[in-house]
């Protein structure tokens, strides 16, 4: 397999590019499987780490420039340690020391902050694509800032009024469905 | 609190001005829960917008999940074996498959691959509506037999829905299913034609893909290249298309 610069990995990251998700993927997992499995975890806590730490990744390319000055693979191998430390801590099974054999960085806490506000985003996700046909393409059209007019024609509503009505409406459901998951109050901090 | 819930939705639409403006702007300030529903609303907002993100979710989710998928994990320690036992019996193979992939790698990739590559039947652009259907809307319908692949029915209710943007897209993608290639061309030109719409860009991804699945390739490269020029999703795969058909 053809190895991909530092520069080309981060590029195909932030346009999701599934040969560069393919490449990492193929080159990196293992370790990371292995370090979860090695530290009181198991294949499925390894499969969810790796994926929030793209996640991650994606979102801090996104809000900063990411300039590396090391190996992708020891820094998706630092943002996978650091989120599964929190896991662990959550389970309350902080350990004292790591079984681990890779170098790692000290990362800042923004990335725990952006791993937070991943999580909430899952949380409105699934509340959201949980509202009817018509609420979500609502919401979205207006989001994406089509005219009220418009998103009735696209709907085949009466009017811009009763675009408006059912905008408030469906908001309301889905911010009353999210706070009503008992997961809500966790999250939100 | 419905008041107070329209007027921050109202301050996130950007739709409050002077005053009104200015003593939602002093109530955020002093009252703590009131600026937590603010941010909880503004991050709402933020979700529905980053599709990007989803995207992402989903392409990995699939990766992880994928049976079939060359997990390093378990292929490590047959791959490692496997290349020993391998090594001698190669070298006499690797010259005939040597001869051969030189003669086949100056054919072209073929549209069957070329299609099954990029071709994503009916992933929709926007959420696919949830179970609790309104059965008296034709949309609503239409999208429920759509979820069930039963494109025949679909196609019956989108089509009765006259000039609306959604119906034609969605009644383009039922066509291609159904293989019924002059139908589909007419929804997306449709779409392409009126220009102003969220769906011009898949539609003519779509027509490029339908103009490959009914063998007009001098079509099929006109519009990727066409896509190609564009500075949207599609053009790097409009230009990976083109490598091959060129």
């Amino acid at each position: 397999m053809q190895e991909i610069r530092v520069e080309e990995i981060i590029d195909g990251i932030r346009n999701r590019s599934t040969d560069v998700l393919e490449y990492i993927y193929k080159s990196y997992y293992h370790q990371i499987n292995v370090f979860i499995n090695k530290n009181d975890g198991s294949d499925e806590d390894a499969k969810d780490i790796y994926q929030d730490a793209i996640l991650v990744i994606y979102q801090k390319i996104q809000k900063d420039k990411l300039t590396l000055n090391c190996s992708f693979n020891t820094y998706l191998y630092s943002v996978c340690r650091l989120l599964w430390l929190k896991q662990l801590e959550k389970r309350k099974l902080r350990k004292s020391f790591l079984e681990e054999s890779v170098k790692f960085l000290e990362l800042d806490d923004d990335l725990l902050t952006l791993y937070d506000t991943n999580e909430r985003f899952k949380l409105y996700q699934e509340h959201f694509s949980k509202l009817s046909y018509n609420c979500q393409k609502i919401l979205e059209l207006f989001l994406a800032q089509i005219q009220l007019k418009e998103i009735a024609r696209i709907l085949g509503f009466k009017s811009d009024q009763y675009v408006k009505k059912r905008k408030h409406q469906c908001k309301e459901k889905l911010i009353a469905s999210i706070k009503s998951d008992p997961r809500f109050n966790e999250i939100i901090k | 609190m419905d008041n107070l819930n329209e007027r921050l939705e109202d301050f996130l639409d950007g739709q409050l001005t002077g005053n009104e403006l200015n003593l939602l702007l002093v109530d955020i300030e002093k009252n703590k829960e009131l600026a937590k529903e603010m941010n909880l609303r503004l991050e709402v907002n933020h979700q529905i917008k980053d599709k990007g993100f989803f995207e992402l979710q989903d392409k990995l989710a699939i990766q992880l999940n994928n049976p079939n998928s060359n997990n390093p994990v378990i292929n490590l320690g047959k791959d490692f074996l496997r290349t020993w036992h391998l090594a001698a019996a190669s070298f006499a193979l690797i010259l005939v498959v040597g001869g051969l992939w030189y003669i086949l790698s100056n054919k072209p990739y073929s549209t069957e691959k070329l299609v099954s590559k990029y071709y994503k039947p009916a992933h929709p652009i926007l959420q696919i509506r949830s179970v609790e259907a309104n059965n008296e809307n034709a949309l609503d319908q239409a999208f429920k037999f759509y979820k069930e692949n039963d494109f025949n029915n679909a196609l019956k209710y989108f089509n009765s829905i006259e000039n609306q943007i959604t119906a034609k897209f969605y009644s383009g993608i039922c066509y291609i299913e159904l293989e019924q290639f002059d139908q589909a061309i007419e929804s997306f030109s449709y779409i392409i034609n009126d220009n102003d719409n969220l769906f011009v860009e898949h539609a003519n991804w779509y027509l490029g893909l339908i103009y490959l699945m009914d063998n007009q390739k001098g079509k099929a490269i006109e519009q990727f290249e066409k896509i190609a020029e564009e500075e949207n999703h599609y053009a790097a795969q409009a230009n990976d298309i083109l490598k091959y058909l060129n």
